[in-house]
């Protein structure tokens, strides 16, 4: 077994239009439905992605879930924060998952369902295997998919006013009960006065005024008004964060403007990280396979 | 079930950081610019992780060009290539901020930077606009690693390169595939895809994209994704990160086809990154 993979990955609706993810009187605060992608998995089944737009219609922050079970008793097996490019706009508009979603056994009702900032409608094709034959994924009742801050836009960051100086720390988190790892990070909004601006933002640990800084990402606002920014700037791999460790973000940018960002996260967790010499793979407490599911938080 | 994967405990770091990018001017079609300096001296052995690729230039015309940065170790005037990454600029009339991608992470770190080394880029694209300043940086992760990397030794490379990409047109029929196209010959040491950009020119375009190894009409999926065109055309430059990179064995013939939902002719552009080998795959 290894990371990579020889294949073959899946697609649903594969050959037929996008399915359209229910989007009546949704809002962060409220769930669209559960939209059916697979009626029945025919494999163990590993997640790897979606790729999604909006059909012409404007930009959106969402949240995405995963979720088994029977109609109406649907269970959210993981959710990530994406952002949904402006139909009019092209660019990557593919969530490939840093660590496939793994778990699913055969016989599984699959489903998705959003919540979101505009009520715009969001098409989706799901991207999966069955019988994957890479085991680097984590089963989603181990360390599920999850994003913070939850059902929001983002934490908002406003930028210091002489370009390149670093905004002030923004606590993402007082600290989560588990350990997790960081996938991705989300940073948008509408940004009108930040066009094809140069950005770079730190993720920080430890407690306010004394944040160490654990990574730095690179990035470029194409145009905030219509949403071209990355939908997400991705890491390689996980980065570990302990439990109960405090988060912060801080921005800095070319220009003088203070127009506020958005920020979110998306990471996996719990994890447990065991030292194994110079690999520290991490697993989580297995304690249950397939059948029913086990609740899912956020 | 998978319960155990390797998970990072080290810092990203930029380079240059807390800063414009660095910027390299074209000097014409599918010639290097020359060598931009992205750091003077790097202060431990590293993994190169990332780079980050685009251009403000305003949209006067539509532009659409494969883009290759090309990383390099040494003084200036003694540069040697550590890895080649492939991106893409669209841009259409009035839309002067429309692209594809920006930051590629490498997926598979390149282990190839050692403390005190001078680090600079170069770029080659396509179009015969020019000159055109290009802007870039990169990002990378200092050793030893206290937690665990996914890397290579061995450069990144892309295909094709120093040219255009690989082009397919479908017929007149929605989802129906074209015949394969041939990446690679069937001889070469193995493969792991990285990443791969697929360029459409048409609204919305629903395009599906697959891998093939095999010999001619013989071929196998190995790969299948989705790729989705900008409504205003021109604009997307869709790439995607291959997390787990797709494995194509040594000597095995790699091919691709596409389809898509249209009952008219669709064309499609499509460039790979890879390595040929992972230290701890």
């Amino acid at each position: 077994m290894s990371r990579y993979t020889a294949g073959p990955t899946l697609l649903t609706p594969t050959a037929a239009a996008q399915v359209q993810l229910d989007v009546t009187g949704i809002s962060f605060a409220t769930w669209g439905d559960w939209t059916e992608y697979i009626a029945s998995t025919a494999n163990p089944t590993t997640l790897l992605g979606i790729s999604a737009h909006t059909n012409g219609g404007g930009g959106v922050s969402a949240e995405i879930a995963f979720g088994l079970g029977a109609a109406g008793n649907e269970v959210e097996i993981g959710k990530f924060a994406y952002h949904i490019i402006s139909g009019g706009n092209g660019g990557p508009q593919t969530y490939t998952l840093q660590v496939p979603i793994s778990g699913i056994e055969a016989g599984q009702r699959l489903c998705l369902r959003q919540r979101q900032d505009t009520g715009t409608g969001v098409f989706v094709v799901l991207h999966y295997a069955e019988d994957f034959d890479s085991d680097y994924c984590l089963d989603y009742d181990v360390s599920p998919m999850n994003c913070l801050p939850l059902a929001s836009v983002g934490t908002s960051l406003t930028p210091s006013s002489t370009a390149w100086a670093n905004s002030s720390w923004v606590e993402l988190t007082s600290g989560l009960s588990d350990a997790i790892g960081i996938a991705s990070f989300m940073l948008g909004g509408y940004l009108a006065a930040a066009n094809d601006t140069e950005y770079e933002f730190d993720i920080g640990t430890g407690a306010a005024s004394s944040e160490t800084v654990i990574w730095t990402q690179p990035g470029v606002n194409l145009d905030g008004v219509t949403r071209r920014e990355p939908p997400v700037d991705a890491l390689s791999s996980l980065r570990y964060v302990p439990s109960n460790t405090r988060i912060a973000v801080r921005l800095r940018k070319q220009g003088t403007s203070t127009t506020a960002w958005t920020f979110k996260m998306n990471y996996y967790g719990p994890i447990h990280l065991q030292a194994t010499g110079t690999m520290f793979p991490f697993w989580g407490d297995h304690t249950h396979i397939g059948g029913g599911m086990m609740p899912f938080m956020g | 079930m998978a319960t155990v994967i390797d998970v990072l405990q080290d810092r990203q770091y930029v380079m240059p950081s807390a800063a414009d990018t660095s910027a390299v001017t074209t000097h014409g079609a599918w010639t290097w610019s020359d060598w931009v300096e992205l750091e003077a001296s790097m202060n431990a052995d590293s993994v190169l992780t990332g780079i980050l690729a685009w251009t403000n230039m305003a949209g006067t015309a539509n532009l659409n060009t494969p883009i290759d940065v090309q990383i390099g170790v040494g003084t200036a005037g003694n540069e040697t290539e550590i890895s080649t990454f492939r991106t893409h600029h669209a841009r259409g009339v009035n839309d002067p901020s429309a692209q594809g991608d920006v930051f590629i992470p490498s997926v598979v770190g390149i282990d190839a930077l050692s403390s005190g080394d001078r680090v600079s880029y170069r770029m080659q694209w396509g179009s015969t606009v020019d000159p055109v300043t290009l802007r870039g940086k990169a990002t990378y992760i200092e050793k030893p690693l206290t937690g665990a990397l996914f890397t290579t030794t061995d450069p990144m490379q892309c295909l094709p390169f120093g040219t255009t990409n690989y082009t397919l047109t479908t017929g007149t029929t929605s989802y129906v595939f074209t015949s394969w196209d041939e990446i690679r010959a069937a001889s070469g040491p193995s493969m792991y895809i990285t990443y791969a950009v697929v360029h459409q020119i048409t609204n919305l375009t629903l395009m599906e994209i697959e891998f093939g190894i095999g010999s001619a009409s013989s071929e196998t999926t190995i790969y299948r994704w989705v790729d989705i065109g900008g409504i205003k055309g021109n604009q997307s430059g869709a790439g995607r990160p291959f997390y787990n990179p797709i494995y194509v064995p040594a000597n095995a013939r790699l091919a691709w086809r596409i389809r898509c939902n249209a009952n008219a002719a669709r064309t499609a552009t499509l460039s790979i990154n890879y390595v040929e080998s992972i230290t701890n795959p």
